[in-house]
């Protein structure tokens, strides 16, 4: 049970991050 | 001197040194206020994640994740959402015309001194009432570290904060920013490493934390509900608070702007999962503690060797004060900008302006500890706003802010309403509402509706006061 809610968080924060740089790239090409 | 005062000596020497040069950096009341409103990514970014970052991350969160477990650990992700949505709907439209502080933009947007003047004494109680809870911590701090007695500690500390604050306004706070979240930085990175040793790496720590607290990793200590509601009221906090939209104001453009709040982002996320790790330690190693607040200063002093020890206090006390310089610029902006000089006297001559604001910073830095010495305010109502600290200032500002940038029919009526209404309701709501809602809620929800209602049933904003913000208004129609 530990380790997947664990990890879950860190990937949900470098999701995170993705998204956000994503969405930056995607803004300055418009 | 031992090697814990030399770490400190050391670290508030760096402190100095930027505060001086930043002395000769400052030549008018835009540099004072806003770094000259020309910061570039990283220095934008660094400034707003140490700000961002409070001793309540270092001692409070863990204290938390101690009790309650894993769980309360993903209300973290309130947190990006907050920024993204600082950045992708407000920032664009609100630097347009760049101000030197919160309550000044209010004055524009919503055409009136007074509606600012009473935006700068809301800021102006609520910041002062959070310095002061501030600097009874930096009290205890110094007493630990150095020993000498607490009330000694906080005079020290707030001369400390007020020398490097005054003479170099913004640009030493931004500075001494960028240099305390690498002190912040330093000790959570040094300090992890060395307690998973301690404990036999990562998938040992998961081990023995489950067979510790048999909870920590399941849903059930925070029911879902409830960490929706954290996570909400973390997101409506962070949204408008001066503190941080003043850093938008001092960033050069919207570019820089979005590149130094993914840095921000970055750094607060990895700050706290690393805290939060030192969180998981403390449950392994120190099972029995009677509150949480006792786990970092176990971790800090049982677990580290004693240098290390001290760099964690020395990234507590970077936490604390990289956070209370930058709430006196807020406060001292308020005093002696939006409410002397728009208020009290507006012929202050452009030379003595400068004196003015160094005066307003000096004012709101003494004030918190020279009640505390004469014995007002060490007691419960102190903790009592820290805790609604921001709330309120999510409640008063939240609407007035995203509400004048994205709707055109808010008003100054509106807004007024909307500010006293959510500081009102945020305040009964702690005192007699159910705790199973957080006060920031209520409040938000009150002053809203005040928001919208009130609007509606005033005359509409004249174009003058929309033109800033709406590039398609003209400010002077046929």
């Amino acid at each position: 049970m530990g380790a997947p809610m664990f990890w879950g968080l860190f990937v949900a924060c470098a999701a995170m991050v993705a998204g956000y740089a994503a969405w930056m790239r995607w803004e300055e090409r418009r | 001197m031992t090697p814990q005062a030399w770490i400190f000596a050391g670290y508030f020497a760096v402190v100095f040194a930027i505060g001086w040069h930043s002395l000769r950096a400052t030549r008018n009341e835009e540099d004072y206020w806003i770094a000259g409103g020309e910061l570039g990514w990283f220095t934008g970014g660094a400034t707003m994640a140490a700000t961002h970052t409070s001793a309540g991350t270092f001692i409070g969160t863990i204290g938390v994740m101690y009790t309650a477990g894993w769980s309360f650990g993903w209300v973290l992700l309130a947190i990006p959402l907050s920024y993204w949505f600082m950045v992708a709907v407000l920032a664009p439209r609100f630097t347009k015309q760049k101000e030197l502080t919160l309550p000044a933009f209010i004055e524009t947007r919503y055409y009136g001194k007074g509606i600012r003047g009473l935006a700068g004494v809301i800021i102006l109680i609520a910041t002062v009432v959070y310095i002061q809870a501030q600097i009874i911590a930096g009290g205890l701090i110094a007493n630990t570290v150095f020993g000498i007695p607490t009330t000694a500690g906080m005079v020290g500390f707030t001369a400390i904060l007020l020398i490097y604050t005054v003479i170099g306004g913004m640009v030493a706070v931004v500075y001494t920013d960028v240099f305390q979240l690498v002190v912040m930085g330093l000790g959570a990175v040094f300090a992890v490493p060395l307690a998973l040793r301690q404990v036999g790496g990562v998938g040992r720590l998961l081990e023995l934390a489950e067979s510790a607290h048999p909870l920590v990793f399941t849903w059930e200590t925070m029911p879902a509900v409830l960490l929706l509601t954290m996570g909400l009221s973390f997101f409506l906090g962070g949204i408008a608070t001066p503190e941080k939209l003043i850093r938008l104001y001092a960033m050069k453009d919207m570019r820089v702007i979005r590149r130094g709040v993914l840095f921000a982002i970055i750094m607060i996320l990895a700050l706290n999962l690393l805290v939060f790790m030192l969180a998981l330690t403390a449950i392994v190693l120190f099972p029995q503690l009677p509150t949480g607040d006792l786990a970092m200063p176990m971790v800090a002093t049982a677990v580290l060797p004693a240098t290390l020890g001290s760099l964690m206090l020395a990234a507590i006390t970077a936490a604390m004060m990289s956070t209370v310089d930058s709430l006196l610029i807020v406060a001292g902006s308020a005093l002696s900008v939006d409410i002397y000089q728009n208020l009290v006297n507006p012929d202050v001559t452009p030379e003595r302006r400068m004196w003015v604001d160094r005066i307003g910073i000096l004012v709101v830095g003494s004030v918190p500890v020279i009640l505390l010495l004469s014995g007002v305010g060490e007691g419960e109502l102190i903790q009592f706003i820290v805790l609604l600290f921001t709330a309120l200032m999510a409640a008063a500002f939240v609407m007035p802010v995203v509400g004048g940038i994205v709707w055109r029919r808010a008003t100054k009526q509106g807004a007024a309403a909307a500010m006293v209404g959510g500081v009102t309701a945020t305040f009964a709501w702690e005192i007699f509402g159910p705790a199973s809602v957080e006060p920031v809620l209520a409040g938000f929800l009150v002053s809203a509706a005040l928001f919208i209602g009130v609007s509606l049933a005033s005359p509409p904003p004249p174009a003058s006061a929309l033109a800033p913000y709406f590039e398609d208004v003209d400010p002077v129609p046929d």
